[in-house]
């Protein structure tokens, strides 16, 4: 609270170090440089961050986890929870099955091949996911494309638009630019050395893939369930839109705290818990994989 | 050419890259025996790493044959060739220890555990490495990494074992350590090895035979001393070591004389050329000595126009009344006499003079 004291720092420095202002400047150097992120970083990630923790536990009569202990005690909330967990989980699974080919021939056939896929897949990025959303809504309606040529071969298609199925599929392509690009880069920077001499020691094809490629791309892989597991976490318009009313993410809940019941401490409870739901998950995960060592080459 | 039938053979082998106009490489044909050491010698892109590649089956040949034991192999893929190859940035597997990557080819190959754990552990013993087996490639340096490599190509005993410039990246000392070590295990082992290289002191040193690649072709393929010694075109005699190029015509065939600008210029018997073919004379600057008089034929008198010291010898420049420049060796007590301006006479001996043929 007093380092913003601006008489102390500099005598107390001056005393430790004989050379005085010099050693002092050049060790505050970098920090100077740093200046302008961390403030930027405090100011719009850290504080904010700690409102919401703030909010969460504070009610009207000063400290409480009462807002904590209404949502463990609520099924419905914990199920929206669960869902929510779940949901990310199939969508980060079904975005790797359909990221890893494309980023594979993006990352191996570097000419033309590989670079439309990758122009194409990067495209997606510049239309609005609104957009995307509301493009999905007219492909799986009760009169859309997919309905229509299901009818043509004499089968009428059950109801797809508010379901499950359906806000996956738009998270799924959604998320798959991410998921492709991630990998991408990792792929690409494998030396196209090490498959060769993978060849020529006697792997077929498969072999080298299985045994050189695949575990070289781990980190992307990594990198790419994780960016799309926390951004599936917070999904909002595109499982509202393409949903059902039992396919509610946590976001959506948290949103309806606010609109509808105007319960800030439940929302941003709600908020936290996600928050470290996650950061656990990681924890975890880290512990068993160890992200440090499959990095390192 | 006594054996019936070469170990490995490249039958005009040419490479045209998808696209282009020229070829990579022209008509490569040559014969390696079994056990033998062949250099691939060349300056930059004159094809060798295309002819390598095309050996262990990475690029198919545009024309021509590559025979093993007498059958073409160009339709076998890479994988199923056996042969071993060493890159020159190792290409060791970075997700592997040191043992698991020699361990790679015998694992693919389905032997049994415990053979695979003892042959590992004999080929990381052969190239020093025992004590460095649970270590990744990162923690390795790169003479260590190298080494891995080679045992990793040698621990399948593949039939050919190719490498393309892997001593490159490694400083001048751990080079040398590497070239005797490589070598060593190739005697040993009776090892047939495809050596690429740019480096002519390293080709010299460690082959059976040099292979010297110019525009993608083979210009001469024959033991290092006869390619010194005896080079076939101006390329090799320029490319490998020093030499001094002096244009003549052949003048009297019987008497075996050359003549040239600087005079009359004996050669040795070995060579057979007939009279007014145009040759270059070409004389190593080893073979010229510094001479009291000037001798009747195989000599000529120099004006000095450049001293280099290396300390126990000196390598002189001086140019002929007619301009043509010659280079020759004196040692450190002869200095004086050469220095910068100095008139010298020069001899060497007819039979150190090797006769070449010139385009016209
Ligand atoms: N993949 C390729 N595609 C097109 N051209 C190539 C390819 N690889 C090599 N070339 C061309 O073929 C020629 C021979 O190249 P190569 O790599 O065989 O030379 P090199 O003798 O190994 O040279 P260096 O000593 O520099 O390695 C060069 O002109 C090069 O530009
Ligand atoms: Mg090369």
């Amino acid at each position: 609270m007093s380092a913003a004291d601006p008489t102390i720092a500099p005598a107390s420095a001056a005393a430790n170090a004989p050379s005085g202002r010099h050693a002092f400047g050049r060790g505050l150097r970098p920090w100077l440089l740093l200046l302008p992120v961390l403030l930027f970083v405090i100011g719009l990630f850290v504080l904010p961050l700690l409102g919401i923790l703030r909010l969460s536990v504070v009610g009207p009569n000063g400290l409480t986890l009462e807002a904590y202990a209404d949502f463990f005690s609520d099924p419905f909330y914990l199920r929206v929870l669960g869902r929510t967990l779940i949901t990310a989980l199939i969508v980060t699974f079904f975005c790797l099955l359909l990221g890893y080919p494309i980023a594979y021939v993006a990352a191996r056939y570097a000419g033309t091949l590989g670079t439309a896929l990758l122009l194409i897949v990067t495209m997606s990025f510049w239309t609005s996911f609104l957009a995307r959303t509301y493009a999905w809504m007219v492909i799986l309606g009760s009169q859309g494309l997919v309905a229509n040529v299901a009818r043509v071969f004499g089968w009428e298609p059950p109801q797809m638009l508010f379901t499950g199925l359906a806000a996956n599929i738009g998270m799924i392509h959604i998320l798959l630019p991410f998921m492709v690009l991630s990998l991408f880069a990792v792929m690409q920077r494998i030396d196209p050395n090490l498959l060769r001499a993978s060849t020529g020691l006697g792997a077929t094809p498969f072999q080298t893939f299985r045994r050189v490629f695949l575990p070289l791309s781990v980190p992307g892989m990594i990198n790419g369930c994780a960016l799309v597991y926390i951004v599936c976490l917070g999904f909002y318009v595109t499982p509202e839109l393409l949903g059902g009313p039992k396919d509610q993410m946590i976001a959506r809940l948290i949103g309806s705290q606010i609109e509808q019941l105007l319960d800030w401490q439940e929302a941003a409870t709600m908020a936290a818990v996600l928050l470290v739901v996650t950061l656990t998950i990681f924890a975890v995960y880290d512990y068993f994989f160890g992200l440090d060592r499959l990095w390192r080459s | 050419m006594t054996q019936a039938q070469p170990f490995l053979r490249l039958d005009a082998v040419s490479k045209r890259y998808g696209g282009r106009a020229e070829l990579a490489v022209e008509g490569v044909s040559a014969d390696i025996r079994e056990g033998e050491f062949v250099s691939l010698l060349g300056p930059s892109g004159s094809g060798k790493t295309t002819t390598l590649m095309m050996i262990a089956g990475f690029e198919l040949p545009s024309e021509g044959r590559i025979m093993l034991s007498g059958s073409d192999i160009v339709g076998i893929p890479a994988h199923r060739r056996n042969f071993g190859m060493v890159f020159q940035n190792y290409a060791l597997f970075p997700h592997m220890t040191a043992f698991e990557n020699v361990a790679y080819p015998l694992r693919l190959r389905k032997q049994p555990s415990s053979r695979i754990d003892e042959k590992v552990k004999r080929y990381l013993d052969m190239v020093g490495l025992a004590r460095f087996a649970s270590r990744r490639p990162a923690e390795l340096s790169g003479g260590q990494q190298q080494r891995v490599a080679l045992a990793r190509a040698l621990v399948f005993e593949p039939t050919v074992v190719l490498m393309d410039e892997p001593l490159g990246a490694l400083d001048k000392n751990l080079r040398e350590q590497m070239q005797i070590e490589i070598k060593e295990l190739q005697k040993k082992l009776g090892i047939t090895l495809i050596y690429v290289t740019h480096d002519q002191s390293e080709a010299m040193t460690m082959s059976d035979r040099i292979a010297v690649f110019n525009n993608g072709r083979i210009e001469q393929i024959a033991a290092p001393l006869e390619i010194y010694r005896r080079p076939e075109t101006r390329f090799v005699g320029e490319f490998v070591g020093e030499s001094n190029m002096i244009e003549g015509r052949v003048g009297d065939a019987t008497e075996r004389r050359v003549e040239t600008e600087i005079g009359e210029i004996e050669y040795g018997p070995d060579s057979a050329f007939g009279a007014g073919m145009p040759v270059f004379a070409m004389i190593r600057p080893e073979l010229i000595t510094l001479a009291e008089k000037l001798p009747p034929r195989n000599g000529t008198q120099l004006t000095v126009t450049r001293t280099i010291h290396f300390g126990d010898r000196v390598s002189v420049e001086g140019t002929t009344v007619g301009g043509t420049m010659l280079r020759f060796r004196a040692s450190g007590r002869e200095a004086a006499v050469c220095a910068t301006g100095r008139q010298v006479n020069v001899a060497w001996r007819s039979d150190d003079v090797h006769i070449l043929a010139r385009g016209q």
